[in-house]
């Protein structure tokens, strides 16, 4: 028995892992990149291609990247591919800290990243702060428990991360600071552990490796593998644009971090911040770092005028931490009354969803008026009900049976509502959808404009990416990025007299110079939510089904009429 | 001030950092270099930046400069690792008042001088828009070498590190370059305050130490005062052409003739630039003649005269005059750089290099660290300022040498030695910077003999006085009064014998380049000889210098001074302690007395070489060879002149000590009296120059001048009867330095207007632009912000330099496809790169045909054709063609600026172009 315990343990972590992987790679080529991702993605085609760039702050996905457009092909799955690898990784730091925090507590915190929308999020963005936060915590981890290579290759990682890595270690470091000087001992008696076993000391031994590793990982994923040495520059991007964060402003207002903080993570948020008030009640000192670790976070996530809301992962992990021991610790399972509770549990479910789905009928902007009363009734029905019936169990039965039975049933659902908000990032629902942790612009038609040129190259040339394309005025990454594969493409501020290409693509403005002898069709190119049109019902609408005002932009795209079967141009 | 307060932070962190590699290879020193901490940071940082960018491992970006500073980090982390944390912690606990008198000088040096740029702070005139356009084009260009901006296609080809150091603190401070640019000029001058303070310092304490025998003893107050004199010396005590000036405008020495005509045999035979016409009327003490510039004279006070008599301008610039100037020039960047490597030369003779480094089964005895950073070092001045680099590196090997031979003895080895360590230091060096050496075109042309031309007694006096009276009564002082044993014939030899060497081989190369076809015309043409017979021309220079020895007997007696103090009696050594050399009493000359009389005798030889050749550049006369020896001479002497003074100043008794102080105070009250005198004139003219109201028949302001004059010829008299010899010599040096300070006064005020600038206090030194046409600048704010790509604007039909022209590219960083025509023959040593662009760029702006118009475009790649109102008033214009082929980007009543609509992949492929 024991023995199937022990194999247990290493079969659940997989099992999570496997989920985590699952969840970060399922249908992660399907989705067009955002104009952001465009930006990093093309970054790593260009050096793919041996050109010249100027490397931003994301070197270590742009360095990994780069190879495997090097080496493989530049698909959307292969731009995604490394943050989503690392991003499984996740679920392995609670692993490496079972001893500390609990057998119980570290799966369940590894189960909880996995599903994790923010991180999953994360896990599915080129350019997110997924390579500093899983570098870094994981490189202190693994340098915690002597493993001076990876965590070499891991601190570098996430070194190279972007100005996410400065955020977070600034994060950290002020907790140690706090840590230190509160007199906090998370893991009291390490110090003499470590120095008892004889083994060489972090100063002299292990240092030096950790620093050579290190410097190994800078100098090879920096310079792209080699393909491209001025990489080297893009190590220390992030670190400008860090500063910058907290003298320029990003657009994200304040209080689109906290709205996420409430809509994606109501349950670690509840449970959490119990968690973490109580720890300071019973002194438990791992449970005050972690809370110190949550409110740093937040506070610098929310002061900074160049805020994005990504970068919350940086509080969810201590928030999700102190959820999963508090969960461990607090809920209880009453094997007398078993029956009893599963029933409760099953209820508050039942009635959760029952109040969920009339609240979402509520909010369809298409309701009638008349039966908006009837969903208002249904809501405040439900509510009454699921409370009466656990006064009376609690009553009738026994109180603390009915109020743990009402805590799971409702943390059931928090959950199973979290992994909706999860699943929305696999692009698996149908229609538009509005997600606080996007960064950039989507580009929904972005097969349609591109497969429309192949067609129509296909048509005059024989040849889908053989002919000529002329970008006038439009200068963005995420043109160049959608175009990678046509040979023949120049980007120009406009279209020079006499030159009349195959396929020209303008702003939404009147070319008169083209309209004579080109057709136009205009293409929704850029379309982001108005967030910053939202009133307060209209944020209510969208916590229960996620439909906002989205902004658009058009492009139009030209095709000189020639290429249309019985129509002749002047050349 | 938010700017200066970045500026200042940043430079003292990279001080701070740079600091534990200072105190690991510099131990000899006993300010452990400190002093240069800030500038040595500011080095390695550049070069680790420029290097790796060279190579392609690092863009040209802050994220580069940023890695650049990991490096820097890393490298003090190595040098402060192990115990030497410790050390270093013990040392600033012993220095405290040290590190404070850096701190202060530093911070007063900077924010004095970002003051006096802020009263004057407009890019405009002499080379600063050059200097503005490197920077630019540095800040632009996506890697090294950076952007030509004045001929593009071409990377620049200047020594252009100093630039490099400056574009990266505009980068990493986020300054704007307008603004940087007058930082700058306030920051080196600060590096240079503080980094000769720290010779100075290292001199005077190595040598109070040596003499208390007791290195832990704490370090007397006096000496932190007394190190203040290196940078008064250098920076603030100028040539005496402004007394001249001013004698000048009060119309001494001028006499009316019958016919109403002044004349004056003094001035005519003064000879100096202006100064040799009739003062304007009425006089005053203070110049104002029409059309002059005050302020400017002072570094044209040399001319060269032909064979005919004509005459030649000659640059003779000096340290105030230069930070005055606040032209970025590489001599003025080399200067703290300079400074560092003096304390380097001086850490050798001192014995702080010592260690073991095997090559090849050669032991070196130097430490390896030490060694490489002698190199970065060296390097690093070649690339600041290549003319310098010859000149120190020698001086590095000469203090090895001295310190052998007084460790070793002489013998042949010693010059072995040297020679090993000139190119064991010079090679790599080179090597270490080849990147820039293999985009580098010198202008230099080999050597020429300067037969007809030498540097007149009077002008060399004017020139250097400040520092020959306190230098000569030192080594005559050190010589008669103390040295016992010498060595007078031996150093007298060696000095006749260097100087008639020296005739002997101009006349002979003068002899051959008259001779030598390709040579003949140009040489005769230049001596102002053309058709007279070389033998003539021979027998002509000789009786010049002959009539007038004044500048070759002086440098001839300091040379045989320093000699005679250099060379020791057979068998005398001084006392080996670790290969370091100590004081004796076996030898009266202290160790750092050696090292003066190094500096002395070096300053010697950059004087007197040009006296017989000079390099031969694109204006193959002497202007730039002085312009550039004499700066370093300068240096040279300035921190010998202060060792010299502390030396005879500290020999005095307690009442001696009292007299000191007077005699201080009389100095400072002549410069207040001077002071006095001169405001009322800066501050409202009118009341000055009328020079009404007189005092017993005479003006007040003559009273006061004269009284200076009075109090210091009754003292010397006074001390010449009493045959103190001693104390007349120290009162003709304060009275010589005073008149060193009549320039920085007057100059100052001139420059700066009385401090009221005409725009206001500003650091912006575009805001003059700004205020001269909005629309203009608004033109190139848009292209400073536009892709980067290569620009056309109007170049001047007569070549440009020094005037508007290529006002564009120099603000915005554009690469333009030619600039100031002289100076891009001046880069190039040759129009061989310009070609036809001067007429290709006419062509461009008047033609009507766009075919003609199109194949200049595409010959020069140009994708941005600016037209403003310098070009419309240049060319006639013909703009159809442009505006049927081409679109404007940018319009406004003043500019207007196409764009031709090329690929452009350098901005869409990457985030930035810088």
């Amino acid at each position: 028995m024991e023995k199937t315990k022990k194999h247990l343990e290493p079969l659940l972590y997989i099992g999570i892992f496997l989920l985590g992987l699952f969840l970060r790679f399922c249908r992660v080529g399907s989705l067009p990149l955002t104009d952001y991702e465009a930006k990093w993605a093309f970054q790593a085609f260009s050096i793919a291609q041996r050109n010249t760039v100027g490397v931003g702050s994301q070197a270590s996905y742009v360095g990994l990247t780069s190879l495997s457009f090097y080496l493989l092909d530049s698909s959307r799955f292969i731009a995604r591919f490394w943050p989503a690898i690392v991003g499984s990784l996740i679920v392995l730091i609670p692993y490496m800290w079972r001893e500390k925090i609990g057998k119980w507590p570290a799966l369940i915190l590894a189960f909880c990243l996995a599903i994790d929308p923010a991180i999953l999020f994360a896990a599915r963005q080129t350019g997110s702060p997924i390579f500093a936060l899983i570098g870094l915590i994981a490189g202190l981890s693994l340098l915690y428990h002597k493993k001076p290579a990876l965590a070499g290759v891991s601190l570098a990682l996430a070194f190279m991360g972007g100005e996410s890595f400065w955020l977070g270690a600034l994060i950290l470091g002020i907790t140690w600071g706090l840590r230190i000087l509160l007199n906090i001992r998370p893991f009291s008696g390490e110090d003499q552990q470590i120095t008892s076993t004889g083994e060489p000391s972090l100063k002299t031994g292990i240092l030096w490796k950790v620093l050579a590793y290190f410097a190994g990982t800078l100098i090879i994923v920096g310079s792209s593998f080699f393909l491209y040495p001025a990489g080297l520059s893009g190590i220390l991007a992030g670190f400008p644009e860090f500063i910058k964060g907290f003298y320029s402003s990003s657009g994200i207002a304040f209080w689109q971090p906290l709205l996420a903080l409430f809509t994606y993570q109501f349950l670690p948020l509840v449970l959490g911040l119990w968690a973490g008030i109580k720890a300071w009640f019973v002194k438990d000192d791992l449970g005050r770092v972690l809370s110190v670790w949550f409110l740093i976070a937040i506070i610098f996530v929310l002061i900074q005028p160049g805020r994005q809301v990504i970068d919350l992962v940086w509080a969810i992990i201590p928030l999700w931490a102190l959820t999963a021991r508090h969960i461990v610790g607090n809920v209880k399972w009453f094997e007398e009354s078993k029956t009893v509770q599963l029933v409760v549990i099953l209820f508050t479910v039942i009635m959760f969803v029952f109040i969920a789905m009339n609240l979402r009928s509520l909010a369809d902007p298409a309701l009638q008026q008349g039966n908006a009363l009837k969903y208002a009734i249904a809501v405040a029905a439900g509510g009454c009900l699921l409370s009466i019936t656990v006064i009376l169990i609690g009553l009738g039965w026994r109180f603390d049976v009915a109020l743990h039975g009402f805590m799971i049933g409702f943390s059931v659902f928090l959950l199973a509502y979290m992994i909706s908000f999860s699943l929305n990032s696999l692009g698996m629902k149908s229609g538009q959808s509005a997600e606080l942790w996007r960064r950039g612009r989507n580009i929904p038609l972005n097969d349609l404009m591109v497969n429309t040129i192949e067609d129509l190259s296909n048509l005059s040339m024989g040849e889908p990416r053989a002919a000529d394309v002329i970008v006038a005025g439009v200068n963005t990454s995420d043109l160049a990025w959608s175009l990678r594969r046509f040979g023949n493409v120049e980007f120009m501020t406009y279209i020079p007299v006499g030159r009349q290409p195959t396929f020209a693509i303008t702003e939404l403005e009147d070319m008169p110079e083209l309209s004579a002898s080109y057709r136009g069709q205009d293409f929704l190119w850029y379309q982001w939510p108005a967030w910053e049109q939202m009133n307060l019902v209209d944020t209510l609408r969208w916590v229960i089904n996620r439909q906002v005002i989205f902004n658009e932009s058009y492009f139009l795209l030209w095709v000189r009429g020639d290429v249309f079967p019985g129509e002749q141009t002047n050349k | 001030m938010i700017d200066f307060l970045l500026w200042y932070l940043f430079v003292s962190l990279l001080g701070w950092l740079s600091f534990p590699i200072a105190h690991r290879l510099l131990p000899g020193l006993p300010g452990k270099g400190y002093s240069l901490s800030k500038a040595l940071g500011l080095l390695l940082w550049g070069f680790f930046f420029w290097f790796l960018t060279s190579v392609s491992l690092l863009q040209n970006d802050l994220a580069g400069q940023l890695v650049a500073l990991v490096i820097l980090v890393c490298l003090s982390l190595w040098a402060g690792w192990e115990d030497k944390f410790a050390a270093l912690r013990t040392w600033i606990k012993e220095n405290v008042k040290f590190i404070l008198a850096i701190e202060i000088l530093f911070l007063i040096a900077f924010g004095l001088w970002s003051f006096v740029r802020a009263s004057n702070p407009a890019i405009i005139g002499t080379e600063k828009p050059m200097e503005m356009a490197f920077i630019n084009a540095i800040l632009r260009s996506p890697g090294f070498p950076p952007n030509d901006p004045w001929l593009s296609g071409y990377a620049i080809s200047y020594y252009y590190f100093g630039y490099v150091l400056i574009a990266m603190l505009i980068r990493i401070t986020g300054v704007s370059s307008g603004v940087g640019y007058n930082l700058s000029a306030a920051l080196w001058f600060a590096l240079t305050a503080i980094g000769s303070y720290g010779v100075l310092y290292n001199l005077i304490k190595a040598r109070w130490l040596d003499k208390k025998k007791n290195n832990k003893a704490s370090t007397p107050t006096w000496l932190y005062f007394a190190a203040l004199l290196a940078p008064f010396l250098i920076l603030i005590v100028s040539n005496l052409h402004a007394v001249l000036d001013m004698l000048h405008a009060r119309g001494l020495f001028w006499t009316t003739t019958s016919d109403g005509s002044q004349v004056s045999w003094f001035w005519e035979w003064l000879k100096l630039r202006e100064l040799d016409q009739p003062p304007a009327s009425p006089y005053s003490w203070l110049p104002t003649r029409p059309g002059g510039v005050q302020w400017w004279g002072a570094s044209r006070v040399l001319q060269d005269f032909r064979y005919n008599f004509e005459a030649i301008e000659v640059i003779d610039e000096f340290p105030n005059f230069s930070y005055l100037l606040s032209d970025l020039h590489p001599h003025v960047l080399a200067m703290p750089f300079v400074l560092m490597i003096i304390n380097q030369a001086l850490n050798l003779f001192l014995g702080g290099m010592q260690g073991k480094v095997k090559i090849f089964k050669i032991e070196i005895p130097f430490s390896l660290p030490g060694l490489l950073l002698s190199i970065v070092s060296l390097g690093g001045l070649a690339f600041l300022n290549t003319w310098d680099f010859p000149f120190y590196l020698a001086l590095m090997g000469a203090a090895f040498l001295v310190q052998r031979y007084y460790l070793q003895g002489w013998e042949f080895k010693r010059i072995l030695e040297f020679v090993y360590l000139v190119l064991g230091l010079g090679i790599p060096s080179i090597l270490l910077y080849l990147p820039f050496f293999l985009s580098f075109a010198s202008q230099a042309g080999g050597v020429f003999p300067s037969l007809i031309f030498y540097t007149r007694g009077v002008y060399f006096w004017i020139m250097f006085a400040p520092f020959l009276v306190p230098l000569l009564v030192y080594l005559i002082y050190e010589l008669v009064w103390h040295k016992k044993d010498r060595q007078i014939i031996k150093a007298l030899l060696f000095t006749l014998g260097f100087i008639f060497m020296l005739f002997g081989l101009t006349w002979l190369l003068s002899y051959f380049a008259s001779h030598l076809p390709d040579l003949a015309q140009q040489f005769m043409w230049l001596q102002g000889a053309g058709d007279i017979p070389i033998i003539t021309l021979l027998v002509e220079a000789l009786r010049r210098r002959l009539v007038d020895p004044v500048t070759w007997v002086t440098l001839g007696l300091m040379m045989f001074l320093c000699l005679g103090l250099l060379i020791k009696e057979k068998g005398q050594s001084f006392e080996k302690q670790d290969n370091a050399i100590t004081e004796t009493i076996f030898h009266p000359v202290n160790p750092m007395t050696l090292f003066v009389l190094l500096l002395i005798l070096w300053g010697v030889l950059l004087t007197i070489g040009p006296e017989f050749v000079y390099l031969r550049d694109q204006f193959a006369v002497r202007m730039n060879t002085i312009f550039k020896f004499y700066f370093q001479t300068w240096i040279l002497w300035s921190l010998a002149t202060g060792y010299a003074i502390i030396v005879l100043w500290r020999k005095s008794s307690r009442w001696g000590a009292l007299i000191n102080g007077l005699l201080g105070l009389v100095g400072i009250l002549s410069i207040f009296t001077l002071w006095v005198t001169l405001a009322p004139g800066y501050l409202n003219t009118n009341s000055f120059t009328s020079f009404d109201d007189k005092l017993f028949g005479v003006y007040p302001q003559d009273w006061a001048i004269a009284a200076i004059g009075l109090i210091f010829i009754a003292l010397i008299i006074g001390t010449l009867i009493r045959k103190k010899w001693l104390w007349a010599s120290r009162i003709v040096i304060i009275w010589t330095i005073s008149l060193g300070l009549v320039y920085p006064i007057i100059a100052l005020w001139n420059k700066t207007n009385g401090f009221k600038p005409y725009g206001g206090l500003t650091l912006d030194g575009t805001a003059y632009y700004r205020q001269v046409s909005l629309e203009q600048m608004d033109a190139i704010d848009w292209l400073k912000e536009a892709p980067l790509g290569v620009m056309v604007e109007a170049v001047s039909p007569t070549g440009g330099s020094y005037t508007g022209y290529a006002r564009v590219s120099t603000l915005s960083g554009m690469p333009t496809v030619l600039g100031w025509i002289g100076h891009v023959l001046q880069w190039r040593g040759g129009g061989e790169e310009m070609g036809t662009r001067q007429t290709d760029i006419e062509i461009l702006y008047s033609t009507s045909s766009w075919t003609d118009a199109k194949l200049i475009i595409d010959k020069y790649n140009i994708r941005y054709i600016y037209i403003g109102d310098l070009e419309r008033s240049t060319y006639l214009i013909n703009e159809e063609k442009f505006q049927m082929q081409l679109q404007a980007v940018f319009i406004n009543s003043n500019a207007i600026i196409y764009e031709v609509p090329a690929g452009q992949s350098d901005s869409w492929q990457g985030l930035k172009d810088n």
